[in-house]
């Protein structure tokens, strides 16, 4: 890893662990003493159904950091439009294109807590949930609630209708995150779930 | 949260990279530059480390514009005078550079061009005889040659395009109700056909490019041949190469027609078959 990524990674965790201000509800780990690997967590910002819940991110630090940006994904299974539900990865514009090495490693938590404060469905990058978000809201709202409680420990009463159909599907022998995700992407309608399960 | 205000004025006037946040304590020999409209955090950057910023942002093409990613302002970058002679062999290499397509391109026109005037004179002589299609040539003004000669292959080409027989054969099925002698040659209505209906509704066969292109090409020779077997007693080359060429055409379109009217009676008369049952074997 190139000297400038090093000292900069090292000089931006120096910054954010002595930062006075600790109440953005963002954290950054070293994975080992490489600083190529890091460990991310966001806390879902309040007023929104990821209310609470603490989300894990993987950052990998490129040779070429700062010139190109981290490459970061969501470990936490998340129910988002901007987000993929399968594999995490992110569509934000400062983790691509727009990157400029100005930004930090904080700066980019941050931006993903405003991301999951206010999506972007006209920019999507999981088709399924934009649909969901942008046809019915309301059942897009419960459906990223309820993903937050089962998978980033969002607190609250879990709904009973989505326990108990989740339940139905994984006593058949269903694994539960396909079994999730089917019942997700299909309106929580049990048979069209069934029948697209995989 | 507060911050102490004298904490703030340090911050402000301390200098911190933007690209690797080094201060001025970490390297106190490094090159410091203010090149946009920023301030604050932002206002101060290694000189080294936007460079390679610019590189990175220029992959390779050292006279893009880069602009500041925070305020937009594009940074102004000047390059030390270059000598005379080096400019003058920059400026030789790119106008070769865009000379060679333009050159390359008008070889390749070129080189056809002549492939089909040269196939224009072998064709005249062909057609006309060999002393006598020279003399002609020599008498012919240069200009009438030059544009004459290389039309002769494109005409062909062209000629070879019309698809006459397919034209015929619709026309005749259209009327041939009212033919009754043809129809004992070519059999139109059988009772009891099934007249298929997509394949000849659809437009004609599609014009397949080599195969144009080769008849084209053959055409004079074959006129040529068939002309010297065919009409010995005509005098004149030229009348016989004619006579040739149209006999060829006309006996290679009632072949080709007779052939199409075949196939297309004998997909009328398709039978398919009943399926038989048989002990021994297994159906699959």
């Amino acid at each position: 890893m190139s000297s400038i990524a090093a000292t900069r990674v090292q000089r931006e965790l120096k910054d954010i662990n002595s930062e006075e201000c600790s109440g953005q509800n963002i954290r950054i780990e070293l994975m080992n003493d490489q600083f190529e690997h890091l460990k991310g967590e966001i806390i879902g910002p309040p007023g929104t159904p990821y209310q609470g819940g603490k989300f894990k991110l993987s950052i990998h630090i490129p040779e070429t950091y700062p010139f190109n940006p981290p490459k970061v994904k969501f470990e936490t299974k998340i129910w988002h439009p901007n987000i993929s539900s399968v594999t995490g990865a992110i569509c934000l514009d400062i983790l691509k294109d727009q990157w400029a090495a100005a930004l930090t490693l904080r700066t980019v938590l941050l931006s993903l807590q405003a991301l999951l404060s206010a999506a972007e469905p006209d920019d999507p990058q999981d088709a399924v949930v934009a649909k969901q978000y942008k046809d019915n809201n309301s059942l897009f709202y419960k459906t990223a609630k309820f993903w937050a409680q089962i998978y980033a420990e969002a607190p609250g009463p879990t709904d009973t209708d989505c326990m108990d159909k989740l339940k139905k599907v994984t006593e058949m022998g269903f694994y539960r995150d396909p079994s999730l995700r089917a019942l997700s992407s299909n309106s929580w309608n049990l048979a069209d779930a069934l029948d697209n399960i995989g | 949260c507060r911050v102490p205000f004298v904490l703030l004025l340090y911050w402000y006037l301390k200098k911190s990279c933007w690209v690797c946040f080094g201060s001025e304590s970490d390297d106190i020999t490094a090159v410091w530059i203010r090149p946009c409209r920023c301030r604050g955090t932002t206002k101060w950057v290694h000189h080294n480390c936007l460079m390679r910023w610019v590189d990175e942002k220029q992959k390779g093409h050292s006279y893009t514009k880069v602009h500041c990613p925070q305020c937009n302002t594009e940074y102004v970058i000047t390059f030390p005078p270059f000598g005379k002679f080096c400019g003058i062999i920059q400026t030789v290499d790119r106008m070769i550079y865009k000379a060679s397509p333009l050159i390359a391109t008008g070889v390749l026109l070129g080189s056809v061009y002549w492939t089909a005037v040269t196939y224009g004179a072998i064709t005249v002589m062909q057609v006309l005889g060999h002393k006598e299609g020279l003399d002609m040539m020599e008498r012919a003004d240069p200009l009438f040659l030059l544009i004459g000669l290389p039309a002769i292959p494109v005409g062909l080409v062209l000629g070879k395009m019309i698809q006459w027989d397919e034209y015929l054969l619709r026309v005749w099925r259209r009327h041939a109700h009212k033919l009754g002698i043809l129809n004992y040659l070519f059999p139109m209505n059988t009772y009891g056909t099934v007249r298929p209906t997509q394949p000849h509704e659809a437009p004609a066969r599609e014009i397949k490019f080599t195969r144009v292109f080769c008849g084209a090409m053959l055409f004079p020779t074959i006129a040529t041949i068939v002309g010297k077997l065919g009409f010995r007693k005509v005098d004149g080359n030229l009348q016989r190469s004619f006579l040739g060429g149209i006999a060829f055409v006309a006996i290679k379109g009632i072949l080709k027609i007779y052939l199409k009217q075949q196939i297309y009676s004998r997909l009328g008369q398709r039978r398919i078959t009943n399926y038989e049952h048989t002990d021994s074997g297994t159906p699959t």
